[in-house]
């Protein structure tokens, strides 16, 4: 088996169909799986946030509300008291990393692998990134947080605008299509048992560890940036 | 090799956004709403137990005060009764007294007025019982010359002298 020729494959998107609109608009894989996963995002929190009540909760409103303080408690701390409005965001982006992330069990590619859509999410981090600067330092404050502590680090800081996601972004596809890649390979290997195991690892804790490390990245950027 | 469509881009762009603002209106609001929603519900109930609980505390220390008050008052109110029944006492018992002591006076007056009218007419009884006698004695033995008055006479000495005895 050449590992080339499948890594090669692997990073190919496959464009599903066209919109015939424009002289023909494509629609990946990604963006499709992305739909399925934003389907069962929408239709999981409608479910779980069904009847809610002050008091005499049910067990899975006391679960989701326990695990929605949790996660928004400990963005809330790392992004501090001036970065709370991105919370929201941050809660989100780890959600749908996260279930993007496992999607490879379900034998389509997670759409986390495309270098397309870990990009977008990178710019849209490193957007709300100086929005939340600017915001908190109004735009004087923001411009001259550039050149601080010491002038000299001016063009470092101009430079991390580009490498902050750019390292998000190939972090997280750089995982998740290794991940894929080591899965496929012990399939074509040992096709029983073993891919069970071992998906636990690469999809489930990889999957979680890097949307973990996406957002918390963020999380702490913004939190530099309101500081 | 990394083939990168611009329209996957633009999809996902808009994916994304419309993923938050779904998952923002489905999730992150009620859930943020009805936990803010009992923190108010706690935080009112916290309040009024908290002024409920000064209220108590109020009216304890009233009742506190009412009651010191009315131990004193009580004390006091019994104080004047005692006061105003040994008044009332000593002034009946005085009044008894006086009234015995009056009731006495008036039967031992009655008794004297009634000896005294009693002698009366014993003593006149005597002196016609005596002139009767002495008219017999007389119109047997002829002494009718002896005046009924010199008996009188004779009657009310003796008659004195039995009344100085009785003394």
């Amino acid at each position: 088996m050449d590992i080339g020729a499948v890594i090669t494959e692997e990073l190919e998107v496959e464009v599903l169909f066209n919109i015939p609109l424009f002289g023909g608009i494509p629609v990946t894989e990604t963006v499709v799986v992305m739909w399925i996963v934003m389907a069962v995002m929408a239709a999981g929190g409608f479910l779980l946030t069904r009847g809610l009540k002050i008091e005499n909760c049910s067990k899975r409103q006391l679960i989701v509300e326990a695990a929605y303080t949790k996660i928004y408690g400990f963005f809330r701390d790392l992004v501090g008291e001036k970065g709370e409005a991105f919370v929201p965001y941050l809660v989100i982006m780890i959600i749908f990393i996260g279930i993007s992330n496992i999607f490879g069990i379900f034998g389509v590619k997670p759409p986390t692998k495309d270098v397309t859509l870990t990009g977008v999410m990178a710019v849209m981090s490193i957007v709300i990134i100086q929005i939340a600067g600017i915001k908190a330092k109004k735009t004087k404050g923001w411009l001259r947080s550039f050149a601080s502590p010491t002038p000299i680090v001016l063009p470092i800081n101009i430079l991390e605008l580009g490498i902050k996601p750019l390292s998000l972004c190939m972090r997280l596809f750089g995982n998740v299509l290794g991940a894929f890649v080591v899965m496929k390979l012990i399939e074509a290997v040992v096709p029983v048992i073993l891919p069970s195991v071992v998906s636990l690892y690469f999809d489930f804790f990889d999957g979680f560890i890097q949307a973990y490390v996406f957002t918390f990245l963020t999380a702490l950027y913004i939190q530099e940036a309101v500081e | 090799m990394l083939n990168i469509i611009p329209w996957d881009a633009v999809f996902i762009l808009i994916n994304l956004i419309v993923l938050y603002i779904i998952m923002r209106k489905v999730l992150i609001k009620p859930i943020n709403n009805i936990i803010n929603e009992r923190r108010t519900v706690i935080e009112s109930g916290l309040e009024k137990a908290a002024a409920s609980e000064s209220n108590a505390k109020a009216l304890e220390k009233e009742w506190r005060e009412k009651l010191s008050k009315a131990g004193a008052e009580s004390e006091n109110i019994i104080e004047t009764a005692k006061e105003t029944a040994r008044g009332e006492y000593d002034k009946l018992v005085a009044e008894a007294n006086t009234e015995a002591a009056r009731i006495l006076r008036d039967a031992r007056k009655s008794i004297e007025d009634e000896r005294n009218s009693a002698m009366q007419g014993i003593r006149s009884q005597v002196a016609s019982l005596a002139v009767d006698a002495a008219k017999k004695v007389l119109e047997s033995s002829d002494l009718s010359d002896i005046n009924d008055s010199i008996y009188e006479k004779f009657l009310t000495g003796s008659g004195d002298g039995n009344e100085s005895e009785s003394k």
